[in-house]
């Protein structure tokens, strides 16, 4: 670059302004000048060489120097901070559920659910999925279970529409319904149906209507119905039973009056949400409301089944001295309700004063009737405490009890409720000597009360624990208000609070 | 007036920059040693839950019996996304959200006898996790463990980064300021006197050598005031040496101007003098000439009228 012919100071030894104005000396480097109002800066570099540079500029680029440097640094110590490293592990995600129905031998099964509002959508999207697993062969039997936030006639009629030859079976579930898919709960109701198509398992459906018969009359009006619907001579092998709640032990004995006390009954009673009464019944073209239904079964497929309550016993036991049909007067000769408040450490305190149902405080405190078999073997039964009757401070139970039973408390706790699922449907396959995976189909009953018990978050567990322990097979579950079973050496039992899995093979 | 912004936002800036690095620097070391501290805390805790989990799994197991109670206090932790029981081919068998339950892991299980601690991205959640996978005392009949994966969350971490950075960029402001105004003191007390100089070069420039600045301190700044005012009163008394010097060469100029004046006026009278008389001499060198030429031409010869 030129330089302009400028004239030093005699005396600074600066460089003045061309113009005359302002002086800003840098000694022997040369000087500073203004020019059109930016600064410049002459710089002698010796041997006579000087170079003009735009101070303005200078500063400026070092303001973007420093700035840049110092973004940089923040970003790699950024960097550096956060510390990223690669996934070392893929973990999986999850994904639709994929129905596929496997082949089960010499029974054809097919399942389906549905958790629509509308009664006849809800039928139709079920009888869809079931349709999958029968290959389009028709089903011979179907069970329903469904809850009660839908009219009852309605689903039935669908069912029957959808379904015209199978003989049907069912009742209503509390809250939600099982299948091998999951936990089923709807806004309005859900539903699950299980359809059979074999020709090594007779069923026979039947019903009657607890209005029109004492109950003992109802149970042999409907297991001779359903052996008669069955077209077969002889003992099932297998009762299924649903009744109201209310009288099972009666229609226990009507039933048992026909078969036998060696032939198993099991089953549940037909519950709704709220204990209101809305519970029903399913026979064929028929909807109970104050009925029992019955499946006679007739197969040489190995059955196995398991009714268990599953609760811890307590070293809390006495005799019942005073009681009638389901109400506890007196144990050890004094108030049954204060009893039982002093075995369970107070957990009906309040009930004790205000009288009433204690059926939540009681679910994981239940009483059980100690049963020996002929053989000596010892069962307990458990019994859900339902309500303290004030003033003879009485107890009302889900189940009948007679003076003389023995009794016992029992304790337990949501954990132990939940892990049934997976400890009875195991039991079962042992008993009936199937192996996991060899089942064609399975039906689930769990006491509402129970299934209640357990937080809502960890219900969705039940399903799965039971597919843990059966395998890969399907099978529908319903949530009852008492459980009927079979104890071997003793016979046919209501109780509460119980859990039972009934299990067929696929093959002989 | 834009030189002495320009010198003084050059000290600022340049102070202001560094007190901003060093602030930057000293800002994410800081949060990075508070986050590992975090992390490792949050590991170490949820280490010894895996610990107390697996210890309940293996005796669920042998009772028949899971330990669901504790399996979901374990699920309630504020920072467990998940847990899983997986068997060695990898297969889930139980999980606390039960659409996992049956799924595979991406690989199986590793042999390990120790829990380790695996960085992973749950693409879920879409987030870093910490994976904790604990061996389990179950065994298939190979001799295959089963083992417990434990998704812990790193949102904690983040939380508590994010706290120690919104309370350390607050701290970091406050430092900033007041670097800011240190910086500014430190650049007005250097700019000062520079400028104080520049007003006295400038007054020099302008010949007011009696300009004199004010010596405000003792470093070399206040060394260079003392020689600015030394090298002002030199130059002060060279100029006034010089002014006497010039005085007396005028008068001494002008003592000899006035002898070479009177010089140069005899000189001006004695060519006078001389030019006079040579103008005589040349007028009767005329004469002489007239008369010889006369004297050959052979006129009478005429007596001149006046001589």
């Amino acid at each position: 670059m030129v330089i302009p012919d400028i004239r030093k100071d005699p005396i600074t030894g600066g460089y003045p302004h061309p113009e005359g104005y302002g002086i800003e000396s840098y000694g022997h480097l040369g000087g500073c000048y203004r020019e059109k109002g930016r600064r410049k800066r002459i710089e002698d570099k010796g041997a006579g060489r000087k170079i003009e540079k735009d101070v303005n500029e200078m500063d400026r680029r070092s303001t973007i120097g420093i700035c840049i440097g110092l973004v940089a640094i923040i970003l790699i110590a950024w960097m550096v901070e956060m510390n990223v490293e690669k996934p070392s592990v893929i973990l999986p995600e999850p994904s639709p559920e994929v129905v596929e129905q496997k082949g089960t031998g010499v029974v054809t099964v097919g399942y389906g659910w549905s958790t629509r509002d509308e009664p006849r959508e809800a039928v139709e999207e079920a009888v869809s999925l079931l349709k999958k697993g029968l290959n389009g062969k028709s089903p011979d039997y179907v069970l329903l279970f469904s809850t009660a936030g839908y009219n009852p006639n309605e689903i039935l009629r669908e069912v029957k529409r959808l379904l015209p030859a199978a003989q049907i079976y069912g009742s209503t579930s509390c809250l939600g319904v099982l299948t091998k898919d999951g936990f089923h709960v709807g806004k309005r109701g859900s539903l699950a149906l299980l359809a059979v198509s074999s020709s090594e398992i007779t069923f026979g459906v039947g019903g009657a209507s607890l209005d029109e018969l004492p109950p003992r009359e109802a149970g042999k009006k409907a297991i001779l119905s359903a052996i008669e619907n069955a077209k077969k001579d002889g003992k099932p092998k297998l009762v299924l039973i649903t009744s109201a709640p209310g009288k099972e032990e009666e229609i226990l004995l009507g039933v048992e009056d026909v078969v036998g006390k060696d032939v198993p009954i099991i089953g549940g009673s037909s519950a709704d949400d709220d204990i209101s009464g809305k519970w029903r019944q399913f026979a064929n073209d028929k909807v109970y409301s104050n009925g029992v239904s019955l499946t006679a079964i007739y197969t040489d497929l190995n059955i196995g089944w398991a009714y268990e309550a599953g609760y811890l016993r307590t070293e809390n036991m006495g005799s019942i001295t005073k009681a009638e049909g389901r109400v506890i007067y007196e144990i050890n000769n004094r108030p049954a309700a204060e009893v039982y408040n002093e075995w369970t450490n107070g957990v009906i305190s309040e009930k004790l004063k205000t009288g009433g149902t204690v059926l939540s405080e009681t679910t994981y405190y239940p009483l059980a009737k100690i049963i020996r078999g002929k053989g000596g073997e010892i069962h307990y039964l458990s019994i859900h405490p339902l309500s303290v009757e004030l003033p003879e401070s009485s107890l009302t139970v889900f189940a009948n009890v007679e003076e003389g039973d023995d009794i016992l408390l029992m304790h337990g706790n949501w954990e132990l409720l939940l892990n049934r699922a997976q400890a009875t449907p195991y039991n079962a396959l042992v008993n009936g000597n199937i192996p996991k995976g060899e089942g064609s189909f399975g039906i689930y009953t769990f006491c509402a009360g129970t299934m209640l018990a357990i937080p809502e978050e960890e219900r969705p567990k039940i399903p799965l624990l039971i597919s843990n322990s059966i395998g890969d097979v399907p099978f529908i579950g319903t949530f009852t208000f008492g459980e009927q079973g079979f104890l071997p050496g003793v016979g046919n039992r209501h109780g509460n609070l119980v859990n039972s899995m009934i299990i067929f093979s696929r093959v002989k | 007036m834009n030189r002495k912004r320009t010198i003084f936002i050059k000290v600022l800036s340049s102070m202001v920059s560094m007190s901003t690095i060093a602030g930057a620097l000293i800002l994410l070391i800081s949060i990075g040693e508070q986050t590992r501290t975090v992390e490792k805390g949050l590991i170490e805790e949820n280490l010894l839950l895996a610990r107390i989990a697996a210890r309940s799994i293996e005796a669920g197991y042998l009772a028949h019996r899971w330990p669901f109670e504790a399996l979901k206090q374990i699920d309630e932790s504020e920072n467990i996304l998940f847990w899983w029981i997986v068997k060695p081919d990898g297969t889930i068998y139980l999980a606390n959200n039960v659409e996992m339950w049956g799924k595979k892991v991406g690989k199986p299980p590793p042999d390990i006898d120790e829990p380790v601690i695996n960085d992973v991205f749950y693409k879920k959640m879409g987030e870093r996790i910490k994976l904790i996978i604990h061996p389990l005392d179950i065994k298939e009949e190979s001799g295959e463990q089963w083992m417990l994966y434990m998704g812990v969350s790193l949102k904690s971490v983040v939380a508590a980064r994010n706290d120690v950075i919104i309370t350390s960029i607050g701290f970091f402001i406050i430092v900033i300021i007041v670097a800011s105004l240190l910086s500014f003191y430190l650049a007005k007390s250097l700019t000062k006197p520079l400028r104080d100089l520049t007003e006295g070069v400038n007054a020099i420039s302008k010949g007011n050598l009696d300009h004199i600045i004010e010596v405000k301190s003792e470093d070399e700044i206040g060394e260079l005031t003392v020689a600015f005012n030394k090298m002002t009163n030199d130059l002060k008394e060279y100029r006034a040496k010089l002014e006497e010097s010039r005085s007396i060469l005028e008068r001494k100029v002008e003592e000899r101007t006035k002898e070479l004046q009177s010089r140069v006026d005899e000189l001006e009278r004695f060519h006078r003098l001389t030019v006079g008389r040579e103008l005589r001499m040349i007028e009767l060198k005329k004469k002489i000439k007239e008369l010889e030429e006369k004297l050959k031409s052979n006129e009478p010869y005429k007596k001149p009228e006046s001589d």
